[in-house]
C-alpha cells in the first residue's frame, strides 16, 4: 500500500515536472542549430496583419510566435510552434497565422484569436519562408534544404498540402508574388553554384518559365517585387573567392548587393553595391519595399543596421544605363551614394523586417538583442 | 469599460504625441521605439586581446555554457569586429552552420592551394580539422583547433583585417561551434528507418571488395556512427602535376575534361584559376549530413555525392573500388549517404 502510493506520488512528480518542461518550451528553447538550452526567443523574422494591426515574431531559439500589438507597442502573447520558425505570414482576413517550422519541416497552422495551434502540416526540407498567393486562396513554402529544391503549394480553404513546384536549383531561400499575382519570383540560394539564380513561376501552370542567374552571387537572403510589377531585389554577397583571402580591403573578399532585375524576358539586371569604402553593410537580409515604391528597406544583420534605399533613383539607373553599363557599377565602393539615404542602426542582428500598410513605420526584429526596433521611415 | 475605452484611447494618444514630439524631422527615419520581446542582451566586451600562446591555451581549456554559446553565436554572425564590416564567419559557413559551398584560398597552406568551405556542423566529433588534416587530439578542443586558430584565433588580422580575440570573445566563439550539431537527413522513412533503396546502397557500401566502410566506418543506426576514421588517406583528389587544375567553382580540368570538351572558360567557370594541392592526403570527412554539404572533396571538385564515387574527380578506382558497379548500384550508393 505504501509502495503504490509512493510510486503514483512519484509519477505524478514525473507527469509534473513532464507538464513544466513542456510549459517552459515556448519561452526557453535550444540555441539555433545546437542542443544548448537557452532562455534568448531570437526573434528571425517578422510579419505583419494586412490591417497593420498586429504583428508576428517568430522565434528561431525560442520555438514559438510572438504578438505584438502594433498601436500600442505592447507584447499580448506567445504561441508555441515547432522547432526552429523562421517565417510566418498572416491570411488575407488576419485570422489565421502559418508559421514555418525550419527543423520540423512543417507549417503550423495557427489562430490568432485564441493564440493556439490548430494544424501542423508536413512540408519539405527546411521551409524557411512563406508568402501568400494574391487571392489569399494558396500559401507558398520554401523549402530551402541544400538538397532539395520544392516550392510546396499550401491550399488555405483546406490547410493542406496541395502541389509541389519543382525548381530547377536547390536550395529556395525565398518568394515574392508579383502584384498582379501571376507570377512568383523564388531565389536559389544553391551551395557551391557562384551564379545563384532567380526563377520566374507562373502561378497558373505551377511551371518555372525563366531562370535568371545573377553571376558571382552567394547568400541570396530575400526577395520583394516593386510595388509596379517591373523589378525584383534581391539581397545577396558577392564572393570574390578567385582571390587569395589576403586583401580584406577595398571588397576583395566579398561585397554585400542588392541585385535589381527588370522582370520583363531578356530585361537588364544590375548588382548594386550597399557597400562603401570602408563601411561594408556585411550580410545583408530581409527586405522590404513600400507600397508607393520610393524606399526598399534592408536588414543588415551582420553590421545591426537597416540601410534604405532610394527606390525612385535605382529605377532612374536601371532606365537611363545599358546593361554593359551597370555592370561597371558593380564594384564601384563610391557607386551606392547616388542612392543610399540612410543607414539606421538598430538592436544587434536585424534579420528581417515589416512596414505598415501605409509605408511610414518599418519594424525589425533583433535576432541577439531580442527585441523590436520601430523605426519612422522618411515616407 | 467606457472609461478604461477613453483611458486607453488617451494612453494611445500620449504614447503617439510622444513618438511624434521624439524630435523625427520630416524625412529622415529614426528609431522611435523598442519593444522587449525577450531578455536583454549584450554581447561580450571586446576586451584585451590574447597573445599567441594564450589562445592556444583557451583553445585547449574553453568550458562550455549556454551563455557562452549564444556570445558565440553572435560573433559568428557580426560583420562589425572586422575593419570594415564586409562579412563574417556566417558570409563562409551559413549562419546555419553548414556551408555555401564556396573554395577559398586561405593562403596559410601555402597560396594556391584552394580549399572548400567545412561544414562545421558536428566537427567536434572528429578531428583532425581542415581538409589537411592539421593537428587533432581527440582531447583537445573539439571544434577545430587548428581551425579556430589559424583561421580565426592566432591571426585574425589575416582573414578579417581585426585584431585577436580577447579571451571571453575566443571561448564564446569556440563555444558555439563545439555546440553545433548534425540535423540528420531528411531522406529516410517518417519512422527514421532506411527506404528500400537506401538498405540496397548500404550493401554495396559495405561490400569489401567496394571498401568504403574500410575509411568511411560506422552504423546508420547508431547517432555517433561517424563514418570517418580520423586518418588522412591519398584517394586520388590531390591535383598535383599532370592531374590539372581547377577554377573557382571547384572543377578540374585536366587531359580527360578538355578531352570531353568542357570549356574552363564557359560560363559557369568563367575565372580560371590554378590551382595546385601542395599535398595528395586529405582527412576522411564525416559522411553524417552529407546531403547538406554539396560541393564535396577538399577543393569541391564532386558537385554532387554520384561525382565522388564514379571516378570522374577521382584517379581510377582510387576512392574505392567502383569502377565495376552498375550506375544504378551507385545511385543507391548515392541514396544511402544522403539518409546519413
Ligand atoms: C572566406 C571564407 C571563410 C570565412 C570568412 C571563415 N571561414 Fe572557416 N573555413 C573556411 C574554409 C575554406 C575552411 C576549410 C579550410 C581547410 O580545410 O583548409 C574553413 C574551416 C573552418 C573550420 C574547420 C572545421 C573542420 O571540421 O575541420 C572551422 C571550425 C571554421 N572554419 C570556423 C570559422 C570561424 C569561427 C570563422 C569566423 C571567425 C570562419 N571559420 C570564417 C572558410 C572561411
Ligand atoms: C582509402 C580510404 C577511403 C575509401 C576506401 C573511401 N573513402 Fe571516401 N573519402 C576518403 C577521403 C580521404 C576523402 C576526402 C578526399 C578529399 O577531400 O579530397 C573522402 C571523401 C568522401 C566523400 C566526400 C565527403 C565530403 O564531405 O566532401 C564521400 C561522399 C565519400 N568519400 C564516400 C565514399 C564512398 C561511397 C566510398 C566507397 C565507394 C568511399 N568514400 C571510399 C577516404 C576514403
Amino acid at each position: 500500500m505504501k509502495k503504490k502510493s509512493l510510486c503514483s506520488g512519484l509519477l505524478s512528480a514525473a507527469v509534473l515536472s513532464l507538464a513544466l518542461i513542456f510549459i517552459q518550451t515556448a519561452d526557453a528553447g535550444y540555441i539555433q542549430g545546437t542542443r544548448v538550452q537557452s532562455e534568448h526567443p531570437s526573434p528571425f523574422s517578422i510579419s505583419i496583419s494586412p490591417d497593420g494591426n498586429t504583428l508576428a515574431v517568430a522565434n528561431q531559439s525560442g520555438h514559438s510566435v510572438t504578438f505584438i500589438d502594433a498601436k500600442s507597442q505592447k507584447v499580448t502573447g506567445e504561441v508555441a510552434v515547432h522547432d526552429q520558425p523562421e517565417s510566418s505570414v498572416f491570411s488575407r482576413d488576419g485570422k489565421t497565422l502559418y508559421v514555418c517550422n525550419a527543423e520540423s519541416d512543417s507549417v503550423s497552422v495557427v489562430d490568432v484569436a485564441s493564440k493556439k495551434e490548430t494544424k501542423e502540416i508536413k512540408v519539405g526540407d527546411w521551409p524557411c519562408n512563406i508568402k501568400l498567393s494574391k487571392d489569399g486562396s494558396k500559401a507558398y513554402v520554401c523549402c530551402s534544404g541544400n538538397m532539395w529544391n520544392t516550392v510546396d503549394v499550401i491550399d488555405t480553404s483546406r490547410n493542406e498540402r496541395a502541389s509541389v513546384i519543382e525548381l530547377p536549383d536547390y536550395g529556395p531561400r525565398d518568394i515574392a508574388i508579383s502584384p498582379d499575382g501571376g507570377t512568383a519570383a523564388c531565389i536559389c540560394d544553391t551551395a557551391g553554384s557562384i551564379n545563384r539564380a532567380v526563377c520566374f513561376i507562373d502561378l497558373a501552370s505551377n511551371k518555372v518559365v525563366d531562370r535568371r542567374p545573377i553571376r558571382h552571387s552567394a547568400n541570396l537572403r530575400s526577395v520583394v517585387y516593386s510595388p509596379d510589377g517591373q523589378y525584383v531585389a534581391v539581397t545577396y554577397m558577392k564572393p570574390k573567392n578567385w582571390l587569395p583571402v589576403c586583401e580584406a580591403e577595398n571588397g576583395e573578399v566579398f561585397t554585400n548587393n542588392v541585385a535589381v532585375i527588370e522582370t520583363k524576358p531578356h530585361g537588364k539586371l544590375a548588382q548594386l553595391p550597399l557597400d562603401e569604402l570602408n563601411n561594408y553593410d556585411g550580410t545583408p537580409y530581409g527586405l522590404a519595399i513600400d507600397p508607393q515604391g520610393k524606399y526598399l528597406y534592408i536588414a543588415v544583420r551582420g553590421m545591426h543596421r537597416v540601410t534604405i534605399l532610394d527606390f525612385d533613383k535605382i529605377r532612374d539607373i536601371m532606365i537611363s544605363n545599358t546593361q554593359e553599363q551597370l555592370d561597371s557599377y558593380t564594384d564601384d565602393l563610391d557607386f551606392v551614394n547616388h542612392y543610399l539615404v540612410q543607414r539606421v542602426p538598430v538592436g544587434l542582428g536585424p534579420s528581417w523586417l515589416a512596414l505598415s500598410p501605409d509605408g511610414k513605420y518599418c519594424y525589425v526584429c533583433n535576432y541577439f538583442s531580442n527585441n523590436v526596433s520601430v523605426i519612422k521611415t522618411p515616407l | 469599460m467606457r472609461k478604461t475605452i477613453v483611458f486607453l484611447a488617451m494612453a494611445a494618444l500620449m504614447l503617439f504625441g510622444f513618438t511624434a514630439v521624439g524630435d523625427v524631422t520630416a524625412g529622415e527615419a529614426k528609431v522611435v521605439a523598442t519593444i522587449q520581446t525577450g531578455p536583454e542582451w549584450t554581447p561580450p566586451e571586446r576586451g584585451e586581446p590574447l597573445t599567441i600562446p594564450e589562445v592556444h591555451y583557451r583553445v585547449k581549456h574553453s568550458p562550455y555554457r549556454s551563455e557562452l554559446v549564444r556570445s558565440g553565436q553572435f560573433l559568428f554572425n557580426d560583420a562589425s569586429w572586422g575593419l570594415q564590416g564586409e562579412y563574417s564567419c556566417a558570409a563562409c559557413h551559413y549562419e546555419r552552420g553548414q556551408s555555401t559551398g564556396l573554395i577559398w584560398d586561405l593562403g596559410d597552406e601555402g597560396w594556391g592551394s584552394w580549399k572548400n568551405v567545412k561544414y562545421i556542423r558536428g566537427g567536434r566529433y572528429l578531428p583532425p580539422f581542415r581538409h589537411e588534416g592539421f593537428t587533432g587530439h581527440p582531447d583537445e578542443i573539439v571544434g577545430a583547433t587548428s581551425s579556430i586558430d589559424r583561421v580565426c584565433g592566432r591571426d585574425p588580422g589575416f582573414v578579417f583585417r581585426s585584431e585577436n580575440w580577447s579571451a571571453d570573445r575566443l571561448e564564446a566563439l569556440i563555444a558555439y561551434i563545439r555546440s553545433l550539431e548534425y540535423t540528420g537527413s531528411p531522406f529516410r522513412n517518417a519512422d527514421g528507418s532506411l527506404t528500400e533503396v537506401q538498405k540496397r546502397g548500404m550493401k554495396t557500401f559495405y561490400d569489401p571488395k567496394v571498401g568504403c566502410a574500410n575509411c568511411h566506418p560506422g552504423d546508420p543506426m547508431d547517432k555517433r556512427g561517424m563514418f570517418g576514421d580520423g586518418q588522412t588517406h591519398d584517394v586520388g583528389t590531390g591535383r598535383v602535376g599532370k592531374y590539372g587544375f581547377r577554377s573557382t567553382p571547384g572543377a578540374v580540368f585536366n587531359t580527360k575534361a578538355l578531352d570531353a570538351g568542357v570549356d574552363p572558360y564557359g560560363e559557369e567557370y568563367d575565372v580560371p584559376i590554378i590551382g595546385l594541392d601542395l599535398v595528395k592526403e586529405f582527412d576522411t570527412p564525416t559522411l553524417r549530413d552529407s546531403y547538406a554539404s554539396a560541393p564535396y572533396f577538399h577543393d569541391g571538385s564532386a558537385q554532387s555525392l554520384i561525382q565522388t564515387i564514379d571516378n570522374s574527380a577521382t584517379e581510377k578506382d582510387k576512392h574505392g573500388v567502383t569502377s565495376h558497379l552498375t550506375e544504378q548500384e551507385l545511385q543507391d550508393v548515392v541514396e544511402f549517404m544522403k539518409a546519413l
